[in-house]
């Protein structure tokens, strides 16, 4: 066990400054070092004080880890509607770096959730230089959740109007035209809907050979494996499944989630034995 | 051109709170900005509404802090309540008011700035003005969706509910009585039947209701602390902005448990205190137009009460 520092800092990744949080052991460093890799929009915020909780316990452990926005997110410059899937994958690629470069490593783990465990898996199909992933409850098919997402817009039409006036479809039509799509409060703009959209993770050949937790996260304790991450388990080499009992952290629920035990523990398993 | 950077600093209890400054390339040096996060959502707020406001506060010259509070954010410190409701009684009860007055020191030691104005949103909104009655350095506060009664996991929703959200309940279920799925709730006992029950007899119940002269909130989880710190601010002369979704049920409770009863013990301080509706808004005003009405009732509110100093001229020639 190490005392460790915790450093908020900005960095570029070309025109844009990131901010992040970095998390450091005071003493020899444990391999493998984290990058995390938040959710989408209001689902980041709700489940931020479990990524600082899970954090703190691996650099308790000696392991380093980067927290930090993707640009249009947090504390990072721009505008949400700026983004995309591409955007997202670049800016998680200069958090790699900065790590890599910070505590002058060969790889790096990365650990996400929802679709920012979607992200973590899609960049480890591009570089090399990953050692490890985590997944907690990947969104593996794109185009149902940003069916999703378009049904919180209707949501709030009703709420709102009293009635849906703008359909999904007129929705889309509206992004095609190059207006934005309100989602929570967040302005989503086509290129993120059409890539998101686009992504097939559990269907798609994955070249990523190291070792991969995936984590199904289910409120129910009789809950069975989900077919799609059975089959999202399949595509790699070195994967494994496991159901672990937490409610959905990322959504406004009546409990206040700064820990989740059940998950960290399996994680922290893995994480010893990989 | 505008600078934002992290800080950090220590609250009373030696936790570290994280934060972030925005601010101008020549920010006013006799007065800055904190603004409190609201409830569990951390110092960037709901979509963001923080950084938004943010940007534009900077372009009007001011320096702005917004930092988490302990156990929240990225900050040090650990909560020991499981439930939100209770999590939130706790921060309407002032659980943050001391971060805050450290947030204050921190502008005054680090940013040069002797005065600050308080905002937030909710229960940000609410520390601000706990916070301002214990701080001679405040000097006013914008607030969006003020809280006035108290939350927590033992409260009855129903029996506290305002006359503004039994109305809205009653425009529901009167609107359901032709829809025969409603109808197969109420046979397999799915309805609520005492929200219902409640939401329908309102109208007689809010004729029967007494106006008090106390300025006390009313209800059995009136937050009294409101009401005290309200009336300090006012008593010292420091200009209140209170702005409320339309649609939000915090707009009606304020009303109904509070200004309504109060008015007449109000209408002294009409010159300070201000209260706004954006229409048809829900809390965290999701729409962008909610959004940019929000900010432009701000910025002209902050610029008839705190306005910059006029540039000094050269008093003399010297030959």
């Amino acid at each position: 066990m190490t005392a460790s520092t915790e450093t908020p800092l900005y960095f570029g990744n070309g025109s844009a400054q990131l901010f992040g949080v970095l998390h450091e052991p005071a003493q020899a460093l444990k391999a493998p070092a984290f990058v995390f890799c938040h959710p989408f929009g209001e689902e980041k915020l709700w489940a931020h004080r479990v990524f600082v909780g899970f954090a703190r316990e691996l650099s308790r452990l000696g392991h380093a880890v980067l927290r930090f926005d993707c640009r249009g997110n947090g504390d990072s410059d721009g505008d949400f509607s700026d983004t995309s899937l591409e955007s997202n994958l670049h800016d998680l690629g200069a958090a790699v770096d900065l790590l890599k470069s910070r505590r002058q490593l060969d790889s790096v783990a990365l650990l996400g959730l929802r679709l920012g465990a979607t992200q973590a898996a899609l960049l480890a199909e591009q570089r090399a230089d990953i050692s490890a992933l985590v997944l907690w409850s990947p969104i593996t098919d794109g185009a149902r959740y940003m069916q999703e997402l378009l049904r919180i817009n209707l949501t709030t039409q009703l709420a709102v109007q009293g009635a849906v006036t703008t359909d999904r479809e007129a929705l889309v039509e509206q992004m095609r035209s190059g207006q934005t799509v309100n989602v929570d409060g967040y302005d989503m703009a086509l290129p993120f809907y059409e890539q998101v959209s686009a992504v097939k993770l559990a269907s798609m050949p994955h070249a990523y050979a190291g070792p991969c937790l995936i984590v199904q996260l289910e409120r129910n304790e009789a809950a069975q494996p989900a077919r799609d991450l059975v089959a999202l388990e399949k595509q790699y080499a070195r994967a494994t499944l496991h159901l672990v009992r937490e409610e959905p952290f990322w959504k406004e629920i009546q409990r206040f989630y700064a820990t989740a035990d059940e998950l960290f523990a399996t994680t922290l398993e893995w994480v010893e034995h990989a | 051109m505008t600078h934002r950077r992290a800080v950090t600093f220590r609250n009373a209890a030696g936790e570290l709170l994280f934060g972030i400054v925005d601010e101008p390339a020549h920010a006013r040096s006799d007065i800055g900005i904190v603004l409190l996060s609201p409830g569990v959502k951390s110092r960037v707020a709901p979509h963001r509404l923080y950084n938004k406001i943010a940007r534009r506060l900077v372009r009007l010259g001011f320096r702005v802090l917004r930092f988490d509070f302990a156990g929240l954010g990225d900050s040090e410190g650990v909560i020991q309540e499981r439930l939100l409701p209770d999590l939130y009684r706790s921060i309407q009860l002032g659980r943050y008011v001391g971060d805050t007055l450290a947030a204050v020191d921190w502008m005054r030691d680090h940013a040069g700035t002797p005065r600050v104005i308080l905002g937030g949103l909710c229960g940000g909104a609410l520390t601000g003005l706990l916070a301002a009655e214990a701080s001679e350095h405040v000097a006013g506060l914008f607030g969006l969706g003020m809280p006035v009664i108290l939350d927590g996991s033992e409260v009855d929703k129903v029996a506290t509910m305002s006359q503004g959200e039994l109305r809205n309940m009653r425009r529901k279920y009167l609107a359901k009585v032709l829809d025969p799925t409603s109808w197969l709730r109420v046979i397999t006992l799915r309805t609520d039947f005492r929200l219902a029950w409640r939401s329908l007899k309102a109208r007689s119940h809010a004729r029967r209701h007494a106006v008090s002269s106390v300025p006390a909130v009313l209800g059995d989880n009136g937050n009294q602390k409101f009401s005290r710190a309200l009336f300090s601010m006012l008593e010292r002369r420091r200009p209140t902005l209170l702005l409320f979704g339309g649609a939000d049920r915090l707009y009606w409770e304020y009303r109904e448990k509070f200004a309504d009863p109060h008015a007449t013990l109000l209408a002294p301080y009409a010159d300070r205190l201000e209260v706004r509706t954006i229409e048809h808004a829900n809390h965290v005003l999701t729409l962008g137009e909610w959004q940019e009405e929000f900010f432009g009732h701000c910025e002209r509110w902050l610029t008839a009460h705190f306005p910059a100093a006029p540039p000094s001229l050269p008093s003399a020639v010297h030959r």
